[in-house]
């Protein structure tokens, strides 16, 4: 194939792809505009269906009223004539049938479910139809009409249903059937398309199964094809029900488009069947053949012409190209071979000038002037450690670094300074870190026209004659040493150990002259063993000899012997013995250093006594002990209890690391090492072999041996006295959550008598995990509420232990079941029998005793009883006056409580007023300035406070709500007194830096403003709406608004489920009835929602929030109202409820939105 | 309370603007009736602009869901303001609807 022919074909396949792709593209678009019209074919169905559904309830309804204005048909209804009533009904009936083809059916019914009159079977009547008829039966119990469709014997039917009345009372009902192939009907002539109806299988019954013989069976439903039974016949086996979309199926008569529209809708609004419609694309699939088709075509003429132009008019430049190229290509060829020519020769020099470079025995290496090395040889390479193209075109100082580097003395700088030759000795560190030395000879790198490219290093490997020559120096230097120093005795003796010299310092060492040692036999100056030893290291070495065996290093020998003193005391010594040979390895001389090693034996003794010691200690020591290097983590030693606690044998213990058991932190070893102190840290943890940990207590400490510093780390095993301390503090919380259980959570508010609520606030902060302070608020409300009483009693125990809690919730025990006690007790019998009882029980020592005030209000009179039990008098606000009871000296004053047994309480009472405020608090508000005030405050101290914030507040008198007036004390005092009191608040835990519990509860006696209730009779949701929306206008845009504005958005939302509730559920929607709202606002929002419905089980109401009910449509309406208030409470049976929220801002996150569950109702049971 | 839908193959999309009390609850459901549900597989409620929504409009979304969910298709909330999604994690919804905050 010539050049001409690949550019065209080349061209032309550029234009047959882009040709391809526009057609593709067109196509596209073509199938895109067919689908939508498709589509919107079947939303226009849908939406056609839906019409006409709703059409056709229109007509029946009115056709049906139409009829029922027919007092002839009423009162022959009522009369319960039928033929009366079929006469009067038949021109009805009759006007219908020739109306409507699809009519079906006229049918009356009796209030029982018994058929009265089929006008298209009137003989047919009196039969049951209750359980057969659910629309019917609907019907009849609301006596309210029903529309929708039906599963007849004869087929599926839209029905309406209306009730029939004379004269206000109910007499049956009537209804008109029309066939839902009807609608079917309409759409097919309205959209031109077929349509058939299908229903599920299981909604159907044997009659229909009986009777409708038109239906075809397929993927469990049943479908009507009305008068296309052979064309669905053939469409339904390639229609998946399943899949709700369009679908496409082609058979032998055209291509269709199939999918489901329109929701049969029975009465209950439950889809029982839907309508499949066909409609016929045959033409649109014809068109769009016939556009492809034709597309092709073109795009084949537009490739064709193409062609024709490319031949004709674009050959002849592409031949001249075609010449211009061979010319090119020739000469490209020519060049070429020559270069190859060029670089074969250039390639045998490299390879000759490499193999000359790469065998030298030196290192070398090339660098040019930038300092990047250019080249080096195998040699280099190796000495360095590195492959030679890790070192080459890297920078000269990256690898090989001397101390000439960046300095004047740099070989290159040297050249470049036009030195022709350089000789240095260097020394280079390698990548090892081995440091060696070397002869560097640096010659200039020229171009063969003269110029400088760089420098040729060559560096011998000089660092084994450094070393010897270092060596002998230091030895030389040695030797001189010792013979001018020493003070061990040198001597010389023959072969045979005859003695041939000896030193003076044999005299310092046996108390003998040179001379007379000399003289001496060997058994004269060793004892009997040493004679025998050094005679058998002699022999030996004679044997060596001879035998041309050299000592391989040292050529001395060393001997441990006992010289004998002039003295006769046996003098230990280190012998060092220098064997020389003559030729013949014939032993002559021997040359003998003895040194006195009294003292050293005295100190190995010494020490082997302490290593026995410490090693038996070390043994028995119930502490884990490891040493390891300061520097290494390798265990260098250990004791068995260290291996018993990590959990392995000692062996594997000291072949591993102590990183394998815990991580030190580097500042620690760092301080232990800097200090020479023991480093100790609390609840560290161990890791076992076994992968558990251990909470142990450290220690870290250094040690020096023979100049070597070690690490000595301790450990002592304290989980088990970790397991006891959360023991105890799960006991207390367990504690603390039984005395909640006891005691309940305080109400904040509780109705009075006469138009009066009892609100309460407690705040008890204890200062431990859980204190000694303990109360509780119980109300007493009656059915008679007259006879109501609250009972209030604030106890202090002394102690913050376990024990101290379990004996409060001991005395709260026997207190509620003395105030539960059906046998009513005055409020001083009562006390007394918990005192009798505390005094029998075993669990009150000596020093054992709590006070405590107890209170008793009657809901009725306002008349309070109290009894103190040594506790700080409480404070009564009473129009600005405060006042303390019970006075000193009162009867009221009586002892702690387990004091004495048998002994009497006395009460004081108070008359109390609307409006009145009690303070009742322990002695830890009082005592909480003692710490760094060094004072307690005393009765008149905390009045004297109490006043001044009711007069700060700008309230003269009693406005300022009882809440703040004890928060407001506990802060004043808290913070004079330098302390930290924070109550347990929405899950946040309480602070208390003081040294005790301190406890405040705060209860006023609040009036019910009336004036603040507002009534409204709703007839729809709409009513509703405009009575929130002023409600919020009035409460929250005047003053309220400024104190209560936070509240807002909960009040609203908790508003509007109450009132909702209360139209829906209580008062059923009747229109008649009302809904009253009332709120107030003082201590807390207070808001109240009556109805008058007939109440309801507010105690058993389902958690929407459980699975089983989270997708159900209804019941998140109390739900949220007790979520988003603080306090809820019901009354008159379900038909008032009480909603309080707090005053004071809280977190809104869910976390703490998440309140406690009501307790158990312990006492109520 | 207004109500504003845009429909687009399979899915649909509701922007709804005000507070959704009872009487939005009713309008809510009105909407929802005149819907074919059969076809919608993806169900996106905007609520940008609501700022309450009562028992009554949780009532209607979950009455929604049952048809919705019934053809295998989800319903996702936008743009949910801060004190609504709380609520509506409260409420646990967050295991029948896909909910993202604003």
């Amino acid at each position: 194939m010539n050049e001409k022919v690949k550019s065209i074909a080349a061209i032309m396949l550029i234009i047959f792809t882009l040709s391809g792709i526009f057609l593709h593209w067109g196509v596209r678009m073509y199938q895109k505009n067919r689908d939508s019209k498709i589509i919107e074919t079947a939303a226009r169905t849908d939406m056609l269906i839906d019409e006409l559904i709703n059409i056709t309830n229109i007509i029946y309804e009115i056709r049906i009223d139409n009829i029922l204005n027919d007092e002839r048909v009423v009162e022959a209804f009522n009369a319960r004539d039928r033929d009366r009533l079929f006469r009067a009904t038949l021109p009805w009936h009759i006007a219908l049938k020739n109306e409507n083809p699809f009519y079906s059916n006229m049918h009356f019914h009796l209030p029982t479910g018994r058929s009265f009159l089929r006008m298209h079977q009137p003989k047919l009547f009196g039969d049951d139809l209750k359980n057969l008829r659910p629309m019917i039966t609907k019907v009849n119990e609301t006596h309210g009409p029903v529309r929708g469709y039906e599963i007849g014997k004869h087929g599926l039917f839209y029905r309406v249903a209306k009730p029939v009345f004379f004269k206000g009372t109910y007499i049956g009902a009537v209804e008109i059937g029309i066939q839902a192939e009807e609608v079917a009907k309409n759409i097919e002539r309205v959209l031109n398309i077929q349509v058939a109806r299908y229903i599920p299988d299981y909604l159907l019954n044997d009659e229909f199964r009986q009777f409708c013989t038109n239906e075809i069976q397929q993927n469990q439903m049943s479908i009507n094809p009305y008068t296309h039974k052979s064309l669905f016949e053939k469409l339904l086996p390639a229609y998946g029900f399943h899949n709700r979309s369009p679908q496409r199926v082609v058979i032998k008569e055209g291509a269709y488009i199939l999918y489901s529209s329109g929701h049969l809708k029975d009465f209950n609004h439950e889809t029982i069947g839907q309508f499949l419609t066909a409609q016929d694309i045959s033409k649109e699939m014809i068109s769009y053949k016939a556009f492809v088709k034709h597309a092709v075509i073109l795009t084949l003429i537009l490739i064709l012409g193409a062609f024709v132009v490319l031949h004709f008019s674009f050959g002849a430049m592409i031949n001249k190209i075609i010449e211009l190229n061979q010319t090119l290509e020739a000469k490209v060829k020519e060049r070429t071979d020559e270069l190859k020519s060029a670089t074969v020769k250039l390639l045998y020099t490299n390879i000759e000038l490499n193999q000359i470079f790469n065998t030298a025995a030196d290192g070398m290496r090339v660098i040019g002037i930038d300092y990047t090395v250019i080249r080096v040889n195998d040699t280099f390479a190796k000495m360095t450690g590195k492959a030679r193209q890790d070192l080459e075109n890297r920078p000269c100082h990256e690898w090989f670094k001397g101390a000439f580097c960046f300095t004047q003395g740099c070989t290159l700088k040297r050249i470049l300074n036009l030195e022709e030759h350089i000789e240095v000795d260097v020394v280079k560190q390698l990548d090892t870190g081995e440091t060696r030395s070397f002869l560097l000879t640096a010659t200039p790198y020229k171009s063969p026209e003269g110029q400088i490219l760089g420098v040729v290093e060559n560096f011998k490997d000089i660092t084994e004659r450094k070393k010897v020559a270092l060596a002998l120096s230091k030895s030389e230097k040695r030797y001189r040493f010792i013979a001018e120093k020493t003070a061990d005795l040198i001597w010389t003796a023959d072969a045979d150990l005859n003695s041939t010299y000896v030193s003076p310092s044999v005299h310092k060492l046996r108390g003998y002259t040179p001379e007379e040692d000399m003289a001496q036999f060997l058994e004269q100056k060793y004892t009997r063993e040493s004679v025998t030893r050094i005679q058998d290291l002699v022999n030996d070495l004679g044997v060596r000899g001879r035998e041309g065996i050299k000592l391989s290093k040292a050529p001395s020998v060393s001997i441990l012997l006992e010289t004998i003193h002039k003295n006769n005391a046996l003098v230990p010594i280190e012998v060092t013995l220098t064997p020389i040979y003559n030729d013949k390895g014939e032993l002559v001389t021997l040359h003998g250093v003895s040194r006195d090693i009294t003292d050293r034996k005295k100190a190995y003794d010494a020490l082997k006594e302490n290593e026995d010691y410490l090693k038996t200690i070390m043994a028995t020591v119930q502490t884990g002990v490891i040493v390891t290097d300061s520097k290494s983590p390798l265990i260098i030693d250990a004791n068995p209890y260290a291996a018993k606690l990590m959990g392995c044998p000692m062996e594997d213990l000291l072949k591993g690391s102590s990183r394998d058991y815990f991580n030190l932190e580097k500042s620690w070893i760092q301080k232990a090492l800097a200090s020479r102190k023991k480093i100790e840290v609390e609840d560290y943890e161990l890791r076992t072999a076994q992968g558990e940990s251990l909470k142990v207590r450290l220690s870290l400490a250094t040690a020096n041996v023979r100049g070597k510093t070690y690490l000595v780390q301790s450990f002592l095993d304290i989980s088990d006295m970790k397991r006891l301390l959360e023991k105890q503090e799960v006991d207390i919380h367990m504690a603390k959550n039984i005395m909640t259980l006891i005691n309940k959570e305080v109400p904040r508010y509780c109705e009075l008598t006469d138009h009066r609520r009892l609100f309460t606030e407690a705040i008890c902060v204890p200062c431990n995990a859980e204190g000694g302070d303990h109360y509780f608020v119980q109300h007493f409300v009656m059915e008679d509420a007259r006879t109501g009483k609250t009972f209030v009693s604030l106890k202090d125990q002394s102690g913050h232990e376990v024990n101290c809690i379990l004996r409060s919730i001991f005395t709260d025990l026997l207190h509620n079941a003395a105030l539960y006690n059906p046998q009513i007790l005055t409020l001083e019998a009562m006390v007394e029998k918990l005192n009798n009882e505390l005094c029998a029980s075993k669990f009150f020592n000596e020093d054992d005793f709590f006070t405590a005030i107890h209170v008793e209000l009657d809901h009725h009179t306002l008349v309070l009883k109290y009894i103190s039990a040594g506790h700080p008098p409480f404070l009564l606000i009473r129009e600005g006056k405060i006042s303390a009871y019970p006075e000193p000296g009162s009867p009221a004053n009586n002892l702690p409580m387990p004091f004495l047994s048998n002994v009497s309480y006395t009460a004081g009472k108070l008359q109390l007023h609307d409006g009145d405020q009690l303070i009742f608090y322990t002695d830890g508000l009082l005592e909480m300035t003692l710490k760094h005030l060094g004072h307690v405050l005393t009765t008149d101290d905390l009045s004297c406070i109490v006043r001044d914030i009711i007069q700060a507040s700008g309230h003269p008198g009693h406005s300022l709500p009882i809440s703040q007036i004890v928060q407001k004390t506990l802060d004043h005092i808290s913070l004079s007194a330098g302390e930290t009191i924070v109550p347990e608040s929405y899950g946040i835990k309480s602070v208390n830096t003081s040294l005790d519990d301190v406890s405040l509860i705060g209860v006023e006696i609040e009036p019910v403003d009336r004036s603040r209730e507002r009534h409204f009779t709703p007839k729809d949701s709409g009513d509703i709406t405009r009575f929130m929306s002023d409600f919020q206008v009035e409460v929250f845009t005047g003053e309220l608004g400024k104190d209560f504005g936070h509240l807002e958005k909960r009040v609203m939302m908790v508003l509007e489920e109450s009132v909702i509730n209360a139209w829906k559920h209580g008062n059923q929607k009747d229109p008649e009835k009302s809904i009253f709202v009332r709120y107030s606002c003082r201590n807390d929002f207070v808001l109240e929602v009556m109805d008058q419905g007939k109440g309801f089980d507010f105690q058993d109401l389902p958690d929407p929030t459980l699975a089983e009910n989270i997708t159900r449509v209804s019941g998140r309406g109390l739900f949220i109202v007790h979520h988003f208030s603080d306090h809820v409470q019901w009354m008159d049976e379900g038909r008032h409820i009480i909603i309080s929220f707090k005053k004071r801002k809280r977190r809104d996150d869910r976390k703490n939105l998440n309140k406690k569950k009501d307790q158990i109702r312990l006492w109520q049971c | 309370m207004e109500i504003s839908v845009e429909k687009k193959e399979n899915s649909i999309r509701f922007t709804i603007v005000g507070e959704v009390d009872e009487q939005g609850a009713t309008v809510l459901k009105e909407r929802f009736r005149s819907l074919y549900t059969a076809s919608l597989t993806k169900v996106t409620f905007d609520f940008k602009n609501v700022t309450h929504i009562g028992s009554a409009g949780i009532g209607k979304l979950l009455l929604f869901y049952k048809d919705v969910a019934m053809n295998n298709g989800t319903i996702g909330i936008e743009h949910i303001a801060p004190g609504i999604y709380e609520l509506f994690l409260t409420l646990k919804l967050e295991t029948v609807f896909l909910l993202s905050k604003s």
